[in-house]
Order: structure tokens, then sequence, then C-alpha cells
């Protein structure tokens, strides 16, 4: 009973955590909506309350719940004095939830699609919660480091750190082994079904947050059609590796990674700082929980750079703005953790890649690999086994709409996937162990994060181009 | 352009739909087979032979054990040592050589590194090598000796 109580108050005070977060930072900005407020609480509580413990343990603290409740109860003593003292705030979310209810009394169609979003969530749900770790990563990866950081207690445990200890990847990182750790500790057990509550949550908080991101130009039916199209992807409700039921790090990289993604593309087209503050802030978090992340941050650095490169009236302010903000910040906020990594094992399976694989002779030797690979790549693309059609859905919108595609903002997100896909298909290639096959069965999967950029393209496409003006 | 456009829409939200059914029905049968079973016979389902070896394994080797894992790559397959890790945890699992860790036929116990083993308070040894080896089973050691083994059914 005491455990339940416990595994319900982490709930809590990760959404409580984040909403703070969220009113500190950005004042009253994601008020006014409820899915927006419940999907940014949920990421910035679990990527504040994560970074929080790291550095605690990082300065010698323990790594227990005792302490991530003693680190949440300030957020929730500020939360309840904040709820008493604007108790507008209150009535407001009230007047919320019943518009919010009020835009399904629509239609059918709403309904069909609403359907499909709440049958795609239960799904999920019941394979988290109800199914054991069944993968490979969930438990060869992440698994056993959140065990070893519950049973240990410190990130400065030995299995970090002997290069004989059976251990997979020991530097990457460990946002999702630590909220995993939690719930272990809330539950005074390694119940790796229970554990795997994170993972749903984080499912609904992209669908919310989706949702809320495409009210911004669409009306609710548009809006509601769309996230339905990403909530039903085989990639997220087939019982395959990676999907947002199985602990894998992918979905959670997905989400930081599209709130990031998007908060930059509302930058660079409304101009607003909050925007930027919120990108910088979820990068943070891509970064901290899947090695991929430095990658997608340079991605992105590049897309803006570009940006710049091509609109020269933007003001000298802006660019330094940029600089200090998404270039700087992510690097002290990731100081300790970058230089607790380089401390621990680094072990063979560590080197993965190296820049000595960039000569000529090393890329030459393993253009072999090209032709299996594009026929892995174009398989996937044009198969249903995955991605449903959305790929072909992509292209002919692009295909179809040419010239805004290739224009800023919205060139933008095309950019983030191409560089995303080329960078995969460049990694695969000059990988140097000899199970680089196994990445063409895991491109699904390491792919995953742009499902969300290239259904909100397409979703912006279609509302300009009137695409769906009889349905919608 | 809008005809190409709509049908796409619809082969799409077909196709979604007939995935959602499939595997609400799979999600169904799941459900009706692991109803009323304990976590561990759960397992035992999804994780099969790998799972019953860690069961034997952790009912005979005592807690906070340190234990070298020796097993080739054929019979290493789909990550076996690393998600042994991840059940036999709070034991941990040592590989003699992190450079060639899958070692092609069983090492002598004699010729192991005498230095490594104590280094790392090695008390049990892990042997997983296909049928035709005969080496299926736990050894238990004692200042670098073999006290005792004990043969896991395949």
């Amino acid at each position: 009973m005491v455990s339940l109580f416990k595994y319900c108050y982490l709930i809590v005070a990760i959404f409580v955590c984040g909403d703070v977060v969220n009113s500190i930072c950005f004042k009253d900005k994601s008020k006014s909506s409820l899915p927006l407020r419940f999907s940014i609480a949920y990421g910035l509580g679990t990527g504040t309350l994560g970074l929080l413990i790291f550095y605690l343990s990082y300065l010698g603290g323990t790594i227990n719940f005792k302490n991530a409740f003693f680190l949440s109860l300030p957020f929730i003593a500020y939360f309840i004095y904040s709820t008493i003292k604007d108790s507008k705030d209150f009535q407001m979310s009230i007047v919320i939830i019943k518009s919010f209810k009020d835009t399904f009394r629509k239609g059918m169609l709403d309904y069909f699609f609403l359907v499909l979003i709440i049958v795609s969530i239960s799904i999920i749900i019941f394979r988290a919660l109800y199914l054991p770790k069944h993968m490979a990563d969930d438990r060869a990866q992440w698994g056993i480091k959140a065990k070893i950081l519950y049973h240990e207690g410190t990130i400065y445990a030995d299995d970090f750190f002997d290069p004989s200890r059976v251990m997979y990847h020991a530097r990457y990182p460990f946002l999702v082994p630590l909220l995993e750790s939690f719930f272990y500790g809330a539950l005074g057990e390694m119940n790796d079904s229970l554990v795997k509550i994170p993972f749903p949550l984080f499912f609904i908080a992209l669908v919310l947050f989706f949702y809320a991101s495409q009210r911004r130009f669409s009306n609710n039916r548009h809006a509601l059609m769309f996230t339905s199209m990403m909530s039903v992807l085989p990639i997220f409700i087939r019982d395959i590796r990676g999907n947002p039921a199985s602990g894998y790090a992918d979905f959670p990289l997905t989400f930081y990674y599209t709130i990031s993604a998007f908060s930059l593309l509302f930058w660079i087209e409304d101009h607003k700082r909050e925007d930027l503050l919120m990108a910088t802030i979820c990068i943070i978090f891509s970064i901290f929980t899947k090695r991929e992340g430095v990658l997608l941050w340079a991605i992105a650095i590049f897309g803006l750079l570009l940006y710049f490169l091509l609109k020269q009236n933007e003001t000298l302010s802006k660019k330094v703005l940029l600089g200090g903000i998404f270039i700087v910040v992510p690097l002290i906020f990731l100081l300790p953790w970058f230089h607790f990594s380089s401390t621990v094992n680094r072990g063979p399976w560590e080197k993965d890649f190296q820049l000595s694989y960039l000569t000529y002779e090393y890329i030459h030797s393993h253009l072999y690999r090209v032709p299996v690979i594009m026929k892995a790549f174009l398989e996937m693309l044009f198969t249903p086994h995955y991605f449903n059609v959305i790929w072909i859905l992509f292209f002919i919108t692009i295909a179809f709409s040419f010239k805004d595609s290739f224009c800023f903002p919205q060139a933008f997100l095309l950019l983030l996937v191409i560089l995303n896909i080329a960078s995969l298909l460049f990694a695969i290639v000059v990988y140097p162990w000899f199970w680089w096959g196994n990445f063409l069965h895991d491109m699904p999967r390491l792919l995953m994060i742009n499902v969300p950029l290239m259904i909100y393209a397409l979703s912006f496409q279609f509302h300009r181009g009137k695409f769906l003006k009889p349905f919608v | 352009m809008h005809i190409l456009i709509v049908s796409s829409l619809f082969i799409f939200f077909a196709y979604a739909v007939y995935a959602l059914i499939l595997e609400v029905s799979t999600s169904y049968k799941t459900f009706k087979k692991l109803n009323g079973l304990s976590d561990t016979q759960k397992r035992s389902y999804f994780i099969g032979d790998l799972y019953k070896f860690a069961t034997k394994c952790n009912t005979i080797i005592p807690e906070n054990s340190n234990i070298l894992f020796l097993g080739n790559i054929s019979n290493n397959q789909f990550s076996f040592d690393l998600l042994l890790n991840y059940y036999l945890y709070p034991r941990k699992l040592y590989w003699l050589n992190n450079v060639a860790p899958y070692p092609e036929s069983p090492p002598e116990l004699k010729e192991l590194d005498q230095t490594f083993l104590n280094k790392r308070n090695i008390e049990w040894v892990i042997f997983r090598y296909p049928e035709e080896y005969g080496v299926n089973m736990l050894v238990k050691l004692e200042s670098g000796n073999p006290v005792q083994s004990f043969n896991i059914d395949r």
C-alpha cells in the first residue's frame, strides 16, 4: 500500500515539478491549453528531476526515493502556494476543461479520430504495464543501468568503470535509467512491468503536444486527424523494438526532440524568446536521453545556421541570442554529464564512431554496404509494416508543394528529416563492427524521431493547400 | 492532385484500422494467455530458455556474488550474456577478456588468469557453450580452484 502511494506520488511529483518549471520559465504561455500544459509539464518534470538527481549524485549524494522526494518538495510547495494565491488559475482550468470537452461535440469524423487515438494509447498502456520487459536493449542497455543505480544508489558504481564488467554502452546517457530507478525506489523492488509507467506517459504527452501544436494554425478536426495519423502508426503500436511501451530510450528521445524542433520552428516563425528557451531545454534533455541527442543538436544548429545564411536580414542580436542560448546553455548544463561520461568505462563496444573513419580509404572500403543499406531503406519506406504510407504521403506532398516546402520556415523541418536520414545511412556505412547488418532491422526504430516532424509538415501543407477542404 | 491525396489518406486510414484491429486482437490473446500468471510465469512465457537459465543460476548462486561468463559467439546470439546480466543482478557478471569476450572453445579453469579472478573476487564461473562441447554449467571456485559444479539442462 505504501509502495503504491509512493508510486502515485512520484507520478504526481513529475507533473508538478514540470508545471512549476513551466510557469517559472514561460509564465502562462501554455496555461491556456490543457493538452499543451500536460505534455510540457511531463517533459519538463521528467527531465528536470532526472537532471537534478544526476547533479546530486555527481556531487556525492545518493540516488533513492527519499532524495527524489526531498528534491520534489520545493516544487510541490510552490505549486500549492501558487494555486492558492492565484485561484483564478484553477477556475480557468475548469473553463479550459469544459471548452476542451466542447470541442469534441462535432461529428462522426472527430469521434473516429478520437477512437483511433484512444485505442492506440490503450494498447501501449496495456503492453507497458501488463507485460514484462521482453525486447533486448530495454534490459541489456537501459534496464540493467536502472537496477545498478537503484541498488548502488550512485552513478559512481564500479559496474560503470570496470571494463571487464558485462555492460553494454556504459557511457550512454542516464535519463531513462534514472527515471526507472526512481520507480524501483518507490516500489521498493525491481518490478520490470510497473517500472515502465514513464513510457506510456511519454506517448500520451507527445500525442497531446502534437495536437496542441497543430491547433496554432488549424481547427480541431484537422488537428485530431493528423494526431490520430501519428498515434496509429505501426512503429508505435506494434510490439517491436523501440515502441513506446518497450522501455527503449528512442521514444523519450522522440518526445524531447519533437518539442525542441517544433519550438525552433516557432521561434523562426514568431521570434519569441520562450520558444528558443523551450527548444534549448528540450535539446538538453534529448542529449541526456540518448547519445544521438548530440547529433540531433548538431543537425538543429546546422539548420539554424543555414536559415541565417539564407535570411541575411536577420539582426545580429538574434544571431547572438541563438549562439548564446541554443549552443552554449546545453554545454553548461551538461558539463557534469560530459565530464562524468568521459571517466566511464570505454570498453571495446563503445568505440563505434571515431573521426578516423572519415578518411577516403576507410569510407571507400565500406562502400560495398551501400546497395544493401539502400535496399533495406527503400523496403522500409515503401512497405506499410512500420510507417504505413506516411513516407509516400510525405514525398507526394513535398512534390505538390515544392516551392513552399523548400522555403523557410517550413524547410527547417524538412532539413532536419533529410539530415537525420543521411547521417543514419552514413553511420551504418562506416560502422566498424561486423554486426553492422543489425542496423538494417533497427532502421525503423532509429528513424522514429522523424515521424512527428514529417506528419506536422504534412499537416501544415494540407492546411495551407486546403487539400482537405470538403472534410475538415 | 486532390484525388491523389485523398486516396492516399483513404489507404492510410484503411491500413491503420486494419493494423489497429490486429494489434487489439493480439493484445487480447496475450491477455487471455497471461491472465492469472505471476510475474515470474509471464517472464518464462516471453523469455523462455534464457529466463529458465537465469532462474537456475539465481537459485544456486548467492546474491552479490561475482561471476565469470564464458561462452562463444555462436551460443551468445541475441545478447545472451547482456540479458543474463540483467536477470542475475545484483550478482555481477564479468568477461575474462573484454576485447575478445567470447572464447571459441571453453578454456580450462586452471588456465584462467588467477590475478584477474582474485582482483575481481570471482567465486563462480558460468559456462555457456553449444551442445557439442558438453558444458552448460556453473562452477563454484575457491581460491581460483573448482570445488563444485552444477550442470544446467538445455
